[in-house]
């Protein structure tokens, strides 16, 4: 890692580095607060972009929208936020440059934001037995799949290994499953509450 | 996992390669796994390195990251914003407003430059003024100095170049209290500004006076912003020569030559423009002095002063009008001319010419250009433009049939002649 002369790793959070950049306008905060999520934010501009030399200045670009806008707006979760912008910002790169590539969005590709709800649904005690339930309800399949990667924290290539499905159809059952247990596990609370 | 730490448990690209290379163990694997499910900013991220291993170079992501770390840390020490490194665009931007700059410090220099000589002939124009204790806050005296200048209208691109023509101009402000000289370096400014390649209508009357920067700047009789002066219903003034004597019988006519009058004894005229463009040309003539032109927005109590035309100067003057046709009347800059001089040679043409006779009476003008050679020699008969082809080999015979002509450069050039019919 090479050392760097004017950013150097905080301990203050995210929440205090912007409160902090917002009242001082000093560009070293907001690049504090900024490289830990470079990587991120390059491998979401390789994504989009699909080439090295325009991720790079796009992450850049990136620094300086950030520059403008957390001065601008009120941030509450700034790596969701950031992604978002990021996002936008390789989409209007995209649209501008009149490389209009239609990349069909694969919905087993997708990970829905509702997961990152879900992964907190999953983890309170209370639910687990509704888990369980729920479990039950679900298709062989994707029973099977959920239990490898969540009970027994087997990797994808461990579940391919022993399914002998494809990388891209485990994640896709396991996302389709969340979903379902998701879906089963309101359900029983709706009726709990009713 | 407190807030903080879940925040700042970012996976970096170093990590995601390991990961799609296979060098994770599979607790590893998953714990990514688990990451990414939850987390859609590390999924898209995953993706995008993902297809980037797959096209070629692998292990370079890594350094792609170095190298943004130090140009985000350059970033940060820099002073003001750099966005212009980031595109092409801001270097050709940078390059146009460099040349842009350059071209209006060489016109200015060459404006400063011509201004330091008009100004010596301005002061004695001065003083062959006497008239300009008129009342009347609009008014304006004109000198010319031979040659005189065409309708800004008309200018020829084709054909060659023309010398450098000092006219100087001074207006009297609104106010009276304008020193002249003041008057006269803008004004100049603004009149040389016109000059350099195109000569352009022989008066310019500003009652303000607009600085341009560009020689090449085509400064027009309609000014844009003549405010003042309610719609003159006339114009009227006084013709002299140079020596203050009145020039009886001038023509003074409007550029569509619509309206027109004659001096009286006294060199007074008076044209009645109640209906006309304002800020349109009125053309001054007479017989023996060059032409001269004055926007009519001035009304009343100009003067104007003729100055004989002497043949041995090139005469100027390139008519295109509207119609892109060539206008009657008019010479063209040129270092050759009939050795009795342009008057006699007209008088010749007109007396001379014998439009063909299967003709249908045709109206309008021939320009025939030729080589004068040093022994007087005329060749290389080109007709510019014509009217028909009966009337063109008339032209042609006109010429090789009249008055000799004589170089006045010494050495041998291209020569041009309207026929007009």
């Amino acid at each position: 890692m090479s050392t760097l002369k004017n950013i150097s790793p905080s301990s203050l959070s995210d929440q205090e580095l912007i409160a902090a950049y917002r009242k001082s306008g000093d560009l070293r905060v907001l690049a504090t607060l900024y490289q830990p999520y470079m990587d991120m934010v390059f491998g979401v501009c390789l994504h989009y972009l699909k080439e090295r030399e325009a991720a790079k200045d796009a992450v850049m670009a990136i620094f300086e929208e950030l520059v403008q806008k957390l001065q601008k707006h009120e941030v509450d979760y700034f790596k969701g936020w950031l992604y978002s912008v990021a996002k936008n910002h390789c989409l209007m790169h995209l649209r501008s440059a009149k490389r209009l590539q239609t990349t069909h969005l694969d919905p087993e590709h997708m990970h829905l934001t509702e997961t990152v709800h879900l992964n907190g649904i999953m983890e309170l005690e209370e639910h687990l037995e509704k888990l369980n339930d729920c479990l039950k309800t679900l298709s062989e399949e994707q029973k099977k799949i959920i239990e490898l990667f969540y009970l027994h924290q087997n990797c994808y290539k461990e579940i391919e290994l022993k399914t002998g499905m494809d990388w891209n159809k485990v994640r896709s059952h396991i996302q389709n499953g969340r979903r379902n247990l998701k879906i089963c596990m309101e359900e029983k609370i709706k009726n709990k509450a009713g | 996992m407190s807030e903080n730490e879940k925040n700042k448990a970012h996976y970096s690209v170093e990590d995601i390669e390991k990961y799609f290379q296979g060098k994770f163990g599979p607790n590893e694997m998953h714990a990514i796994e688990k990451a990414a499910i939850d987390d859609p900013f590390l999924a898209d991220a995953m993706e995008g390195i993902r297809h980037a291993l797959q096209k070629q170079e692998t292990g370079t992501l890594y350094q792609d990251i170095e190298e943004l770390k130090q140009r985000l840390d350059r970033r940060i020490t820099k002073k003001r914003k750099v966005i212009f490194l980031l595109s092409d665009r801001g270097w050709w931007q940078a390059a146009v407003v460099l040349l842009i700059l350059a071209i209006g410090g060489i016109t200015t220099y060459y404006i400063v430059h011509n201004n330091k000589v008009s100004l010596a002939v301005s002061s004695l124009a001065k003083k062959e003024n006497p008239d300009h204790s008129n009342a009347d806050s609009s008014k304006t005296a004109i000198v010319l100095s031979p040659p005189s200048y065409a309708d800004s209208a008309s200018i020829a691109e084709t054909l060659p170049a023309t010398r450098s023509f000092k006219i100087i101009a001074r207006t009297s402000d609104r106010k009276k209290g304008r020193t002249a000289h003041k008057q006269d370096t803008s004004v100049m400014a603004n009149n040389i500004a016109s000059l350099s390649d195109k000569p352009n209508a022989g008066v310019q009357q500003q009652s303000s006076p607009r600085p341009t920067t560009a020689a090449g700047e085509e400064v027009r009789n309609t000014q844009p912003d003549f405010k003042k002066s309610p719609a003159q219903s006339y114009f009227s003034g006084k013709v002299t020569d140079k020596y203050n004597q009145p020039i009886v019988s001038a023509h003074i006519e409007l550029k569509n030559k619509k309206i027109n009058t004659v001096t009286d004894k006294n060199g007074n005229f008076r044209l009645d423009i109640k209906d006309h463009d304002p800020t349109a040309n009125a053309e001054i003539r007479s017989e023996g002095y060059d032409p001269a032109f004055i926007n009519l927005n001035n009304g009343a109590g100009n003067t104007i002063i003729l100055h004989e035309s002497k043949s041995y100067l090139p005469q100027v003057v390139v008519g295109y009008g509207k119609s892109g046709k060539i206008e009657t009347n008019q010479i063209i800059p040129q270092d050759a001319e009939p050795i009795n001089g342009w008057d006699q040679y007209k008088i010749y043409l007109d007396k001379n010419k014998r439009p063909p006779l299967d003709s249908l009476g045709l109206k309008g003008t021939v320009l025939v250009s030729f080589m004068v050679g040093k022994n007087a020699k005329l060749s290389d008969f080109t007709i510019e433009q014509s009217i028909g082809p009966g009337y063109d080999e008339e032209a042609i015979r006109l010429i090789k049939e009249g008055p000799h002509w004589k170089l006045l450069a010494g050495k041998k050039t291209r020569a041009f002649v309207v026929v007009n019919f």
